[in-house]
């Protein structure tokens, strides 16, 4: 049981974003997915949901391509976009009650989810304020919880730990850990390094909509002879010299001419 | 140049509105929301103007008269077009906590950011009312009859009163709103204000739309019926100030004009209305008056609001947390055990109380056809509350408009409820329902209906069975609350039958166009009530015989007050009889008949129908010869035959004195709800 990309394609007005991307992430797996920005992450991860329709290539779960059944995928998918969209008039509370009904949850195990599940995010002071008046890091909480009430098969969280606090972070570490244990599918896409290389089983990076690795951390260390992945996707994704680069930008920002 | 560039970026942002697709293009929101205010002020301008071009020879004073009914609707007009715009941008009149974000963080001060935001919101007033007023100003040069000698200084004056006072009455009604908001933020403060906000603006709405709409019906004998009558009414009623000012500014032109022949039929009109007129002049004096002191405290009251509440940069207002009550459980208790038990049904109820209590796009499309039901009720009932000759516990004796009225409201209000559900609450929210949606609709469906039920349909009903179990007494009211309910519920089921969009969601116009829908329904709306109020009688007709035959629509009545009049005339000298004695003879047995005939016409309506074709003729075409007296014997001779006249009297009258069209089914319908009660007092004998 899993979700794979085969030969994902996507064209936006003719520019391909994605060009040929192809991976598996298996149950009980957590697969890191890295990449500069713009190199094509958040269009793979939306194809891979379903949100979005591939220029070729398709989408597979458990060997069915998504787009035959998209509704019974999404019972079984979770997914955090890159984007915390809420509905900003709505307090956390009345958000989960929405997306619980509409999983069609029973109402006494939803309630009980929503009020624990806010409790260890440590969102129960503000579960009734409005959305709209939460920071960055409590609305992408929102959708953490939104995307684990229906106890989904499988996890496409793309930067789910963009504005987390450095605690919240760690916890997310360690659920995305225990939920591969409990057979889940993750596929985890972040900027954090450190993260993805303590928390992931596997990591695919992409680069200018290419995959251009595939494999374990260890391996691609072995392969590529460095001691850590940050070094391993500087070589592999970044064409100049980090330092350099940075002396420049320097220099124009101190520029007064 | 950095002013220029903070009044762009305010300008800008006054076109991120609800209503407007965020991907729309800027400029083809502009050109078609400036195109649609030019076309429907042109059209407006059109249909005054019509009977002024194309219509028989209007004397002076009746020229002044009538404009004071014209004046009247365009000060009203331009007053609410500029308060609607106002209560448009009600939050983007303001600096807001976006823009602290924004520009807090540079290196402007406070006092530049104020100034360039009030500076564009003076512009955006100042560009609508330009627009708005600019082709019914320039139409001002052809609304004066082409036969009177009026000088080229003279429509020049008219032409620039007419403007000053239209973008007066403009200005005094986008700062009224303006006024009225920051006033109230600065009396109770930021944080209060924003839980006051919504239901203000929703209350505004109503009003402002309700009144639009009733506009064109209502602007008809602005002289007789407010200015001649004095009293609080008068003086409250902000467009007659600037009517006043308008008549102080230019009414001489016209009234001043040498009195030639005009045709026999509008000698005694044309007195009268002079001398009514011209009797008002203290008034219009009074009036204008009024209007500069209220335009001045206004526009001193606003600044000064304005001015107190700019005094630092907003910060953001935290709504406060909203925890469920007792009561709040109990009622989550109720929906979720008795009124909506699946989780889909129960998704769809509580989101969409939530959406339309919260969300500005959704309550300005239900105060907009909350206002167009009140607007219809209105039109419709013309002031047939029950009186001394209706009885509270019979439905027969209740005016039929009474009764229909919840009908229109219901049917209005479920409309604007559809309207509401296909825009979407949140769009980049949307990808919620995209990941959790199950693919059945009907469950889901149905708790929003609940909700717009219980929401929308019982408060209105309530509202409704109040006003009724006063006028008609309890038992009706309550079986007229029953029939709302069947018609609701079928008109909820009616209006989402083919509905298989989730609501709230989708779907949203995905080009990069203005949502034509509410434009569109806008135009049609002012279009429509125009065309209907034309239809009621230009104002030719009002001054020409209106006056004279009043402006009750039923044949039988309007016939028998021409004859009243004609006697009235016949006994004060208005009108001077050749052989008086046949002439009275035949009115007086014309009159004894009026009795039967009002009772009888309920029975005819086919009879009715052909008669009102006939009447008119062959009353006037019987052989009484008339001439009509003078208001100034040494100008008009009595030099025409007799004979003459009364056949112009006859085509004159034939071509007014008939039901309106829309009457016709109406009437029908009455004439069946009378051959019951005739029916039903035949039963006992």
């Amino acid at each position: 049981m899993g979700l794979e990309a085969r030969h994902l394609v996507k064209r936006f007005f003719g520019t391909a974003v994605v060009s040929d991307v192809s991976f598996e992430v298996r149950a009980g797996e957590v697969v890191g997915y890295l990449g500069p920005n713009g190199s094509g992450k958040s269009t793979t991860a939306k194809m891979l949901t379903g949100l979005l329709e591939t220029s070729a290539g398709a989408v597979l779960f458990d060997g069915q391509d998504i787009a035959l059944d998209p509704v019974a995928f999404h019972r079984r998918l979770g997914y955090v976009p890159e984007e915390p969209n809420l509905y900003t008039f709505q307090s956390a509370i009345e958000y989960l009650e929405l997306v619980g009904r509409l999983r069609e949850l029973p109402p006494a195990l939803l309630t009980r989810k929503i009020g624990a599940l806010l409790e260890l995010f440590g969102l129960s002071p503000a579960a009734n304020q409005d959305i709209g008046s939460y920071s960055k890091g409590m609305k992408q909480k929102v959708m953490i919880i939104a995307a684990l009430l229906h106890d989904p098969d499988v996890l496409v969280l793309d930067e789910p730990d963009s504005g987390l606090d450095v605690a919240a972070t760690l916890v997310l570490r360690q659920l995305l850990i225990a939920l591969a244990r409990r057979g889940k599918a993750v596929l985890y896409s972040s900027h954090i390094l450190e993260l993805v290389e303590k928390a992931c089983d596997r990591v695919v990076v992409i680069h200018r909509g290419n995959v251009v690795a595939d494999d374990t951390v260890e391996a691609l260390q072995r392969l590529m002879s460095r001691g850590s992945l940050e070094e391993v996707f500087s070589q592999l994704v970044l064409r100049a010299d980090p330092e350099r680069t940075a002396a420049d930008i320097a220099d124009v920002v101190a520029d007064h001419a | 140049m950095r002013d220029r560039l903070l009044i762009r970026h305010f300008l800008w942002r006054f076109l991120e509105h609800d209503l407007i697709s965020p991907n729309a293009d800027r400029h083809v929101v502009l050109s078609a929301l400036g195109g649609t205010l030019v076309a429907v002020s042109g059209f407006m301008a059109f249909l005054i103007a019509t009977p002024y071009v194309f219509g028989n020879l209007m004397p002076p004073g009746m020229v002044s008269l009538s404009s004071l009914d014209d004046r009247f609707l365009f000060t009203s007009a331009s007053m609410l077009v500029m308060a609607l715009v106002a209560v448009a941008q009600w939050d983007a009149l303001a600096l807001d906590a976006r823009d602290t974000g924004a520009l807090g963080v540079l290196p402007i001060p406070l006092a530049v950011i104020v100034r360039t935001k009030f500076a564009a919101v003076a512009l955006l007033a100042i560009g609508v009312a330009v627009v708005w007023n600019l082709t019914p100003t320039f139409f001002r040069f052809v609304t004066v009859p082409a036969k009177l000698p009026v000088s080229l200084v003279g429509l020049v004056t008219l032409t620039l009163a007419h403007g000053v006072v239209t973008l007066a009455a403009g200005a005094f009604g986008f700062l009224s709103v303006l006024g009225l908001r920051e006033g109230m933020s600065a009396i109770v403060g930021p944080a209060r204000f924003r839980r006051i906000s919504a239901a203000l603006q929703a209350a505004l709405l109503v009003a402002l739309v309700t009144a639009s709409l009733l506009l064109p019906g209502a602007h008809a004998g602005v002289a007789r019926n407010w200015l001649a009558q004095g009293g609080l009414a008068a003086s409250a009623l902000p467009p007659l100030w600037f009517v006043g000012l308008h008549e102080t500014l230019a009414g001489s032109v016209i009234d001043t004009l040498p009195r030639t022949s005009p045709p026999r039929y509008y000698v005694v009109a044309e007195r009268d209305a002079t001398d009514l007129y011209r009797s008002l002049w203290p008034r219009y004096h009074e009036l204008a008056w009024v209007a500069i002191a209220a335009l001045a405290i206004v526009g001193v009251v606003t600044t000064a609001a304005c001015m107190w509440n700019s005094r630092r940069l907003p910060v953001p207002v935290v709504r406060r947390a909203h925890k469920d009550g007792a009561a709040g459980r109990a009622w989550k208790w109720i929906v979720g055990h008795v009124v909506a038990r699946t989780s889909l049904r129960q998704a769809g109820f509580f989101f969409t109380l939530q959406t339309l209590s919260r969300q500005v796009s959704q309550r300005v499309a239900l105060a907009s056809s909350l206002a167009v039901g009140l607007s219809l009720m209105l039109i419709t009932a013309r002031g047939q509350v029950l009186g001394p000759g209706h009885n509270a516990g019979d439905v027969t004796s209740v005016p039929l408009p009474l009764l229909a009225g919840q009908s229109l409201l219901l049917a209005s209000v479920l409309s604007g409820f559809r309207r509401a559900v296909r825009i979407p609450a949140e769009l980049r929210a949307s990808t919620t329902f995209s990941l959790a949606w199950a693919g059945n609709l009907t469950p889901y469906m149905s708790g929003v209906t609940l909700a717009g039920w219980i929401a929308l349909v019982l408060p209105t009903l309530g509202g409704l069975f109040i006003w009724h179990a006063t006028v008609l007494g309890t038992r009706l009211a309550a079986f007229h609350f029953g029939v709302g309910l069947a018609l609701s519920a079928l008109l909820m089921e009616t209006l989402f039958l083919r509905y298989r969009r989730v609501p709230f969601v989708s779907p949203y116009i995905p080009s990069s166009e203005l949502r034509p829908h509410g434009v569109a329904s806008a135009a049609v709306l002012v279009f429509v009530s125009f065309a209907l109020a034309w239809l009621r009688g230009s104002p030719q007709l009002q001054i020409s015989c209106g006056q004279r035959l009043g402006e009750d629509d039923d044949l039988s009545r309007v016939h028998a007050e021409v004859l009243d009049d004609v006697v009235d005339g016949l006994k004060h000298g208005h009108v001077v009889s050749l052989n008086g004695t046949r002439g009275e003879q035949r009115l007086g047995t014309e009159l004894a008949k009026h009795g039967v005939g009002l009772r009888e016409r309920g029975l005819q309506p086919r009879e009715k129908l052909a008669r009102r074709e006939l009447m008119p003729l062959v009353e006037f075409l019987l052989t009484v010869p008339l001439h009509g007296s003078v208001a100034d014997a040494a100008n008009y001779p009595l030099a025409h035959i007799a004979a003459q006249v009364q056949q112009q009297v006859a085509d004159a009258v034939r071509r007014f004195v008939r039901p309106r069209p829309d009457l016709l089914v109406a009437e029908m319908l009455e004439a069946l709800r009378y051959f019951r009660q005739v029916i039903r007092q035949e039963e006992p004998a």
